[in-house]
């Protein structure tokens, strides 16, 4: 299931946080970039910025 | 209180979880759960006034990452296993009198990349075997909840159908040297009757096997097995494809169809599955405008579907009212 290095990168802010009753949840926020529906060409695609990486739940 | 218990006959685990039945059902729009907290008023489950997309830990999850024991022991060849895994709620927008239908192709964009990310994070725990997105649309379908949302089950085992799949794909790969799912697309397109269009790397078609009478599925040409595999240019194809289906529905009853949709992709038990083939499927009850086709007793009581229609005769009925990528942003 890995990725590869052709696969796409988003870029986008994830957040995560916990709940008052100790769920978590996790915001996801677009950057303008995401909005253009141009399609980028192979291998140009922008990186994951993330607060939180894969960190398991 | 949620368990699996293992079905000898059918060598299947069911999920019993009890407290789902208290679970909130279709309440006022003032008190939807899935709405941002509005200053003043109730907590809902989405602490702040605005997001893009919002995943969340299901309050009346079926799985848990730290399930309870069992309330009984196993005995004989009645097996029982904590319900161990992850379920999660995918909340679309804020908005809460929209649909995914309703969303830009460039927000059905930042979906599919939530679902990757959902996919990889969730696939990478290690009683994770396989990450089931999906979305229950309507209540002739049994939703609680009628601000847009999907939902995630991170299972502790293959489910069943996917099983099944894998099984036909493996065989297949091993008899013929080719992806099963690639020859069915390669059938499809030669024949064409049951193709609804064609959007850059994926098809949108009814296949020959169809099960529901408006049954669509979605898969790409390339052969990848997950959306941790998908390109930055077929995720664009991806949603213009999602879009064009979702508005293709809405438009055939003048209605807001309702529909299971369920995202079918390489389980994440650490075993290789090359042969495997990212698939999505949509199952719309209706049949006709007014009638829902019904899981009575040959599909539930013998596991075979009746489709009371031609997939050759409804694809044409679909792909007339589904837009062209140009008139859908």
């Amino acid at each position: 299931m890995a990725a590869d290095s052709q696969s796409w990168q988003p870029e986008m802010i994830k957040s995560k946080e916990q709940k008052k009753d100790g769920r978590y949840i996790i915001y996801y926020t677009f950057t303008e970039h995401t909005d253009q529906q141009q399609v980028p060409a192979h291998g140009q695609d922008q990186a994951v910025t993330s607060s939180e990486g894969n960190k398991d739940v | 209180m949620s368990e699996l218990r293992w079905h000898p006959l059918l060598r299947e685990w069911v999920i019993t979880a009890t407290h789902r039945q208290d679970r909130t059902f279709l309440p006022p729009r003032d008190y939807c759960p899935l709405c941002p907290t509005k200053s003043g008023k109730h907590e809902t489950e989405i602490p702040v006034e605005t997001f893009d997309i919002a995943v969340f830990e299901n309050k009346f999850p079926s799985l848990q990452r730290q399930p309870p024991q069992p309330a009984i022991e196993p005995m004989g060849i009645f097996d029982v296993r904590p319900a161990e895994g992850v379920c999660e709620v995918v909340v679309y927008t804020p908005e809460h009198d929209t649909t995914l239908t309703d969303q830009s192709v460039s927000h059905i964009r930042r979906l599919i990349a939530v679902w990757r990310d959902r996919y990889i994070e969730l696939g990478s725990l290690p009683y994770v075997k396989y990450v089931f997105i999906f979305e229950n649309k309507g209540e002739v379908i049994g939703v609680t909840l009628h601000h847009p949302h999907g939902q995630i089950y991170a299972y502790p085992f293959i489910p069943p159908l996917m099983q099944r799949e894998l099984s036909a794909l493996s065989e297949h790969q091993a008899k013929t040297g080719r992806c099963l799912v690639c020859d069915v697309l390669q059938q499809e397109t030669n024949y064409g009757k049951r193709i609804l269009f064609e959007e850059g790397n994926f098809v949108a078609f009814i296949p020959f096997y169809a099960r529901w009478p408006y049954e669509v599925h979605i898969i790409p040409r390339r052969h990848f097995g997950s959306l941790a595999e998908i390109t930055s240019e077929e995720s664009w194809d991806l949603a213009y494809a999602l879009k064009r289906v979702l508005v293709g529905y809405d438009k055939l009853f003048g209605f807001s169809m309702p529909f299971i949709m369920a995202l079918h992709q390489t389980p994440t038990d650490d075993q290789e599955h090359p042969y495997y083939h990212f698939q999505l499927q949509f199952y719309p009850p209706h049949r006709t405008s007014t009638k829902l086709k019904y899981l009575a007793g040959s599909e539930t009581g013998a596991g075979t579907f009746i489709n009371d229609s031609l997939p050759e005769e409804k694809a044409p009925e679909l792909r007339a009212v589904i837009p062209d990528k140009e008139s859908i942003e």
